[in-house]
């Protein structure tokens, strides 16, 4: 359901702009970072990344930061914006406030049929 | 890895050439390097399916933004929807019995409905599902279906048996709907149901409103364009909006609305082409309709060269997307 929520980060713009926060970093860097960051759980595609990458930049939240050519192949890095960051931070908050409310809520529970 | 490059390279051919001259080589770039890492020597079928999608989003992004497509995708497919769903009920469903003998009408029921209609209607609830599960793709497969199944209702209707289609107005609205709607991703959950469920009274109002009281519950899906007034109203009550929401600058909630109102003013024109060919006594328009085209066009004019970059829009560039929408923050 995560992405029919509306105006939330998307969940390959958070994970892209949560990479990008330890510094600058080209395509595939991002990808392996992000992989990495959520052990295995997200793959992103190239085609993913620079569709999200473009919407970013768009939206000012990152900025491309120069080109390099190693093995012949085109490597562009990116690096996040203030604004990035500040977004990057305002949805971290939402989520930690989430997590607590929901850790709360838990350590109050107690399963039916318990004494 | 030289057959692999070139493989991507003719893959990179759905994005738009600018779109391709200015991220082509660092795209390139990313996917030879993730190759390269796990031993890939060949395209997957995965990565076709996503060149097309992503490729075929980039050209549609630069004719229309994409925070406008996706908006009046959702409204779309909430119109689609809510109409079908409707004419399913008054026009297509049989067993109830209420409607009439369509053999003498010279038309044939299409199994246990009186018209083709749910062949439209399965192809809407299966997109507002497709919607509703995160997998968009099967929507915009269906929705690209149903556009060329209602396309070819009228023409499958002249042919023998001559099952029942649903009448021009209907198959137009629902073509134009479902192309609006593939255009973007819906993104809202609640706010879907809810526009579907108004669309779909709203039609209701529309056929309440013209069946006499005590009449069994059948009518023919032109029923809801049977006074004009009532969509010409609502096409012009868009239009208002969409002056007062450019005058205030707020453009992509200006360009949602104007796209939502085609619809209908689609319709409108189909009833008056259709009127003027069989020369039919006249539909009853309080506006004429071509005189509503006009500004809808003007508004699509300019919403393609601001997409373009050809036109700037004052705020067009939405510097407030750095701060999220607090409402959408549930």
């Amino acid at each position: 359901m995560l992405r029919l929520v509306s105006q939330q980060l998307r969940e390959s713009a958070f994970w892209i702009l949560s990479a990008l926060a330890s510094g600058r970093m080209h395509g595939y860097a991002v990808v392996s970072e992000v992989e990495h960051a959520s052990v295995g759980a997200v793959r992103l595609k190239a085609t993913t990344l620079y569709a999200t990458l473009e919407r970013l930049a768009a939206d000012g939240l990152v900025e491309p930061d120069g080109d390099e050519i190693v093995n012949g192949r085109t490597r562009r890095y990116f690096r996040l914006t203030d604004d990035g960051a500040g977004r990057l931070q305002h949805e971290t908050d939402l989520l930690d406030a989430k997590v607590r409310a929901a850790r709360a809520g838990l350590s109050r529970f107690h399963p039916i049929g318990a004494s | 890895m030289p057959d692999l490059e070139s493989s991507y390279r003719r893959l990179l051919r759905w994005y738009p050439k600018p779109w391709r001259t200015a991220h082509g080589e660092a795209l390139l770039g990313a996917l030879l390097d993730d190759a390269e890492d796990h031993g890939r020597t060949a395209i997957e079928r995965s990565e076709w399916r996503s060149f097309a999608a992503a490729g075929v989003t980039a050209r549609a992004d630069r004719v229309l933004m994409q925070p406008t497509r996706d908006a009046a995708a959702t409204v779309a497919l909430s119109m689609g929807t809510g109409a079908s769903l409707i004419t399913f009920l008054i026009s297509s469903w049989a067993p109830w019995g209420t409607g009439p003998n369509l053999s003498a009408l010279g038309v044939t029921r299409f199994g246990p409905f009186y018209d083709l209609g749910p062949l439209l209607t399965v192809l809407w609830v299966l997109t507002f599902v497709s919607a509703w599960s995160g997998r968009w793709w099967l929507g915009r497969i269906a929705l690209l279906l149903s556009a060329i199944v209602a396309v070819a209702l009228p023409a499958i209707q002249a042919m023998p048996p001559h099952f029942l289609s649903p009448d021009i107005a209907t198959v137009t609205y629902s073509v134009v709907c479902a192309l609006l709607a593939a255009l973007g991703t819906p993104r809202t959950r609640l706010p879907l149901f809810g526009a579907t469920a108004g669309w779909a009274a709203l039609a209701w109002t529309f056929y309440a409103y013209e069946r006499p009281p005590g009449t069994p519950i059948w009518e023919p899906t032109a029923v809801l364009w049977q006074r004009p007034i009532w969509p010409t109203s609502i096409v012009v009550l868009a239009v208002t909006l969409v002056a007062l929401l450019a005058i205030a600058r707020l453009w992509t909630p200006a360009f949602t609305v104007l796209l939502t109102a085609i619809p209908m003013g689609a319709s409108l024109n189909a009833i008056d082409i259709q009127t003027r060919v069989l020369q039919y006594d006249t539909a009853g328009f309080p506006i004429n309709p071509w005189l509503l085209t006009a500004p809808l066009a003007v508004g699509l004019v300019t919403l393609t060269l601001a997409s373009l970059g050809v036109l700037t829009l004052p705020r067009w560039h939405r510097a407030s997307h750095a701060e999220p929408n607090k409402a959408g923050m549930l």
